[in-house]
């Protein structure tokens, strides 16, 4: 690292410190190294059209979101099709724009599903279980379910993109919460939520167009934000800082990785917002990325990135770096 | 009052006049600033809502957005605003296509009544200056069309957006 960019890291991380809004890691750690890349633009089995959201099953199979295919599609971890279900429609078990998915702790697959504003629950093959639409929730439910994932004690939070809200739901599908209010700049306040994940049991949203980060408790409290200047929602391309944050994925060591979409790269983070590392850059070269929407951690640690704009997944070796 | 009663009479016997098959065709609309997919499938979203949309196409590289319409719809360009700033977004341009029937205006040129809700005041690029329609372009809009009742199909880019009766500047012949 150059003295100016390391200069620049220590001024944000301080800055940012003093706001007590994140922690600070000093230097940063190496990036990830890339080890495979894999996808082609298309509709045939195996062939992405604008994918957007990933999750990775405890066996290791990559579950993709091929958005602009209205389809989900499941993968090995080496990158091997080994499947696909749903096909453009509004009835049960199709898809109106899958965004994102998660996978709970029996495997069934959750997919927040944009255009067609409902989760759909399934299983591994693809077997429609439930739907849900949140209708018991205020203003009778999502409108763009962009984002969602499940706890370790099965309830369901889904990022409801155009209400600038995050809603909570019990284990058998009743509403429980609102999370977060719209707006910008003031904690609590969600902008465009698109991703969500769960660390220690506590909410991390992905504040899209917020241009951050924040933690809520599971009742809603916001207890942390970055992202820019003091995690004010200002969107920048220095280090920390985020031009829409879109996905959001947590290791096992309670890392926080970051899809930042306008700025072409993968920033990954302490539990507490600190930066350890930053990779990628706009291209279509093997680690370069056009725009990524999203990523999960395998659980080897294989850190698997949606790069959205160059219809693939790439994959890159566990985060070496500090951790919480 | 005897005037505005005229004027309302006149508006209605206009609007009455739409033939069955008179609605929005395609349209092709440009935004600026779209390049996520969370907004664009949000774009997408809000339009198939608009009674009458039956398809929508949202290419990210270029801000461009195609419609398809349902035969016999009655949607407005007023929807489409809508629908888009719903999503969060301006219509920076606007292209339809619209099969309608031809009246003659009042101020000369003429006025494409495309459904129940929408018309239009044709106008066509001269030179450097927007026109009232030529009865030379109407007359070989309606050939190219083949009806012989007063129905043609035109295409062209929407003007003046906010007033009631926005214009619509036909496209030449031979640029479709």
């Amino acid at each position: 690292m150059s003295g100016s960019a390391l200069w620049r890291v220590l001024c944000v991380c301080v800055m940012a410190t003093l706001a007590g809004t994140v922690g600070c890691a000093g230097d940063l750690f190496p990036a990830p190294r890339l080890l495979s890349v894999w996808g082609e633009s298309g509709s045939a089995p195996g062939e992405l059209h604008q994918p957007i959201g990933i999750a990775v099953a405890a066996d290791g199979t990559v579950f993709v979101a091929d958005t602009g295919n209205d389809r989900i599609q499941a993968f090995s971890s080496e990158g091997s099709f080994l499947g696909a279900f749903g096909s453009r429609g509004k009835q049960p078990g199709e898809f109106r724009r899958p965004m994102d998915l998660d996978i709970d702790a029996q495997g069934h697959l959750y997919v927040a599903e944009h255009g067609g504003d409902r989760v759909q629950v399934f299983t591994r093959a693809g077997e429609l279980l439930r739907v849900v639409h949140g209708e018991d929730a205020p203003g009778g439910g999502f409108d763009a379910a962009a984002g969602v994932v499940v706890s370790a004690s099965g309830e369901l939070y889904v990022a409801d993109f155009y209400n600038h809200r995050v809603l909570a739901f019990r284990k058998d599908g009743s509403f429980r919460t609102v999370i977060g209010t719209p707006g910008r700049v003031l904690p609590g306040r969600l902008h465009y939520p698109t991703d969500l994940e769960w660390s220690d049991g506590q909410l991390v949203v992905a504040d899209a167009y917020n241009h951050r980060i924040q933690i809520f408790t599971k009742d809603g409290r916001a207890v942390a934000r970055w992202g820019g200047i003091l995690g004010f929602g200002l969107a920048g391309d220095g280090p920390g800082s985020f031009r829409v944050a879109t996905g959001v994925a947590v290791d096992a060591l309670g890392r926080i990785y970051v899809a930042d979409f306008k700025n072409h790269r993968i920033q990954i983070f302490t539990g507490h917002g600190a930066l350890l590392a930053i990779f990628g850059a706009q291209g279509s070269g093997p680690g370069e990325f056009e725009r990524p929407t999203d990523l999960d951690i395998g659980p080897d640690g294989r850190i698997y990135v949606v790069d959205f704009g160059n219809d693939r997944i790439q994959v890159f070796a566990p985060f070496a770096g500090g951790a919480r | 009052m005897r005037g505005q009663l005229l004027l309302a009479v006149s508006i209605g016997l206009l609007l009455h006049a739409a033939p069955a098959d008179a609605a929005f065709v395609a349209a092709e609309l440009r935004v600026n600033g779209l390049s996520c997919p969370f907004c664009a499938f949000g774009i997408e979203k809000k339009l198939l809502d608009v009674d009458g949309v039956q398809g929508v196409e949202v290419f990210l590289d270029d801000g461009r957005i195609a419609l398809r319409f349902e035969p016999d719809n009655d949607a407005t360009v007023s929807d489409l605003e809508r629908a888009v700033e719903k999503a969060g977004f301006e219509i920076a341009a606007l292209r339809l296509t619209v099969r309608g029937h031809l009246l003659r205006g009042e101020q000369g040129g003429a006025i494409l009544v495309a459904s129940t809700r929408m018309k239009f005041r044709l106008v066509e690029t001269r030179g450097e200056s927007t026109e009232p329609i030529s009865s030379t372009t109407l007359k070989r809009l309606r050939e190219s069309t083949g009806q012989e009742d007063r129905s043609v199909v035109v295409t062209g880019a929407v003007g003046d957006r906010d007033e009631q009766e926005p214009t619509l500047v036909v496209e030449p012949l031979e640029a479709r």
